[in-house]
């Protein structure tokens, strides 16, 4: 399961349990949609799990995070997380 | 309103134990309000973040031997419990709402509460934390829920030979001042605790003159301040808790502490009184942290590794409270090395009077197997600050810190790098011989549970 949030300049994506190849699509998707609205050529990624602690809990999380970090690389998307 | 502009600010990094000066110059400001709550502004604005550091004067130090552990159980329930003016459930959903980082700690000194939020939320996390802090609800079930939360992180601390360990080499080293009552507190004070004995907590020490909060991030310091003045300057005047403590006192002789339980390796302490946060000793001794336990080869290997392997592993924890400090050595080992690995560290601590640690000290300084311990570890020091500098809320929570315990009333304007430059081999062992080589310790030891005989 997967959130994506927008605040202001920070896009917040939180990932929870197991997160399918689907998942990652959408999550890939969001993110296009939301560097191509005009106005967003600053905004940072804040990735976290829930809860806070699952971010090593299992090595199909990690993988999932690193995904989604190289996803941001690859789109010149920096990454700031601060709720973990 | 007294108002005050600092180019520089001493910062104070409680958990890693080092004290420094930020690097000017940077857009800040310090005032207090009229209510006595201190506070410090810095931009930095290269991620839309905001990080409030806030700190309130009351920690362990505070309580009795009857009140033990209800700073602690106040923080919990202010952090997870309800306001006067909203639920439990209706500030959880606020904070997952504004995207905010949320959290707590209580330690000897002080309760801290750690807050991050995208900047466009500033207002909220500013309501948010003044309801959070000064409009505590005390409602019996959630008393109960944290009183069961807190007891089972003490039994889970029993459990544990590092926590065990730290708990009484402080309780041993801080005996007769109030460092010594531990932050977690006892079991019966928890289990018995009433919402009026709290409420007589909260309602003393939880007062704008005892606090400090520090605001690090994405906005501009006038318009910061602004804000600030409206929503934590309405809150009433009290006159700040008294506190009275005095400086933590070397102890009078060694002490040995043994313990025994469900582990597999034995576990050995040698703690030390060492400088609080404002001793002139502090950064010596951080240097000295840094060359015996810490990097890539730590000094304590030549004494406990080689082909005798006295220990496993070896750390260090320097904590620096306000009115002192402790200087624990912690080893790993097999409990039939004990009585060698403490000989051989005790030793090797009376030597550092006249260690090497740096080139200079040597006649043939340009021979290149000469370890420089000191430009090494200083090189490691200066990485580790820059990296803690790159985090908002760490710098926050450092200046919420300091406004609170400094109380040296001197004024040092030079740089963390400048003060660390400073340092000599000649402080460093000087710092060895003042509080380590031949200084009375305590002895802590705990060792796996026997089993009987033909069961396991």
């Amino acid at each position: 399961m997967y959130l994506v949030e927008k605040i202001g300049q920070l896009v917040l994506i939180t990932l929870e349990g197991l997160i399918t190849d689907e998942e990652k699509k959408a999550i890939e998707k969001k993110l296009k949609e939301i560097i191509n609205e005009e106005g967003n050529e600053e905004i940072v990624v804040s990735l976290s799990t829930s809860p806070p602690e699952a971010n090593n809990s299992t090595p199909e999380m990690q993988k999932s995070m690193d995904e989604i970090i190289e996803l941001c690389k690859q789109y010149d998307i920096r990454i700031y997380s601060y709720r973990c | 309103m007294k108002e005050k502009k600092l180019i520089l600010i001493i910062v104070l990094f409680l958990s890693a134990g080092f004290l420094v000066w930020a690097e000017g110059p940077v857009n800040n400001k310090y005032f207090v309000l009229e209510n006595g709550l201190k506070v410090f502004l810095e931009e930095k604005t290269d991620i839309p973040l905001l990080h409030i550091g806030f700190g309130i004067n009351v920690g362990s130090k505070n309580e009795t031997d009857k009140s033990s552990g209800l700073v602690h159980l106040l923080e919990h329930l202010i952090l997870l419990g309800s306001s006067t003016i909203h639920t439990r459930e209706q500030l959880v959903e606020k904070i997952r709402q504004n995207g905010l980082f949320f959290n707590a700690h209580t330690s000897h000194d002080l309760m801290t509460f750690a807050m991050s939020v995208p900047s466009v939320n500033t207002d909220a996390a500013l309501d948010l934390l003044r309801e959070k802090v000064f409009n505590l609800k005390l409602a019996a079930e959630e008393l109960e829920k944290e009183k069961k939360v807190i007891l089972e992180e003490l039994s889970q601390e029993e459990d544990d030979p590092v926590k065990l360990s730290i708990r009484l080499s402080l309780q041993a080293l801080f005996k007769g001042h109030a460092y010594a009552r531990p932050v977690g507190g006892e079991k019966s004070i928890i289990r018995d605790a009433r919402a009026d004995i709290l409420d007589g907590f909260y309602k003393k020490y939880f007062v704008p003159s005892n606090c400090s909060m520090a605001v690090v991030g994405d906005f501009k310091v006038e318009t910061m301040e602004r804000k600030i003045k409206e929503i934590f300057g309405k809150l009433e005047s009290a006159a700040p808790a008294p506190q009275d403590f005095k400086n933590v006192l070397p102890i009078g002789k060694n002490v040995e502490i043994r313990r025994e339980l469900d582990i597999t390796q034995a576990h050995l302490v040698i703690g030390f009184i060492a400088p609080g946060t404002n001793g002139p000793d502090k950064l010596a001794m951080d240097v000295l942290e840094q060359i015996l336990g810490e990097g890539v080869n730590p000094l304590l290997f030549i004494p406990l590794g080689g082909r005798r392997r006295l220990a496993e592993s070896v750390s260090i924890r320097y904590i620096t409270l306000t009115y002192g400090g402790a200087f624990l050595i912690h080893l790993v080992l097999d409990a039939g090395k004990i009585n060698s690995a403490k000989s051989q560290l005790l030793a090797f601590l009376k030597g550092l009077r006249s260690f090497k640690f740096s080139k200079e000290d040597h006649i043939h300084r340009t021979d290149p197997w000469i370890t420089d311990y000191l430009v090494t570890a200083k090189t490691w020091m200066q990485l580790a600050y820059e990296q803690f500098r790159e985090q908002g809320l760490n710098m926050a929570l450092s200046y919420a810190r300091y406004m609170l315990t400094h109380n040296t009333g001197e004024d040092d304007k030079r740089t963390y790098n400048e003060r660390l430059e400073a340092v000599s081999s000649s402080d460093l062992q000087n710092a060895a011989y003042d509080y380590l080589g031949g200084r009375r310790y305590v002895k802590i030891v705990i060792v796996p549970k026997k089993t009987k005989k033909g069961k396991e």
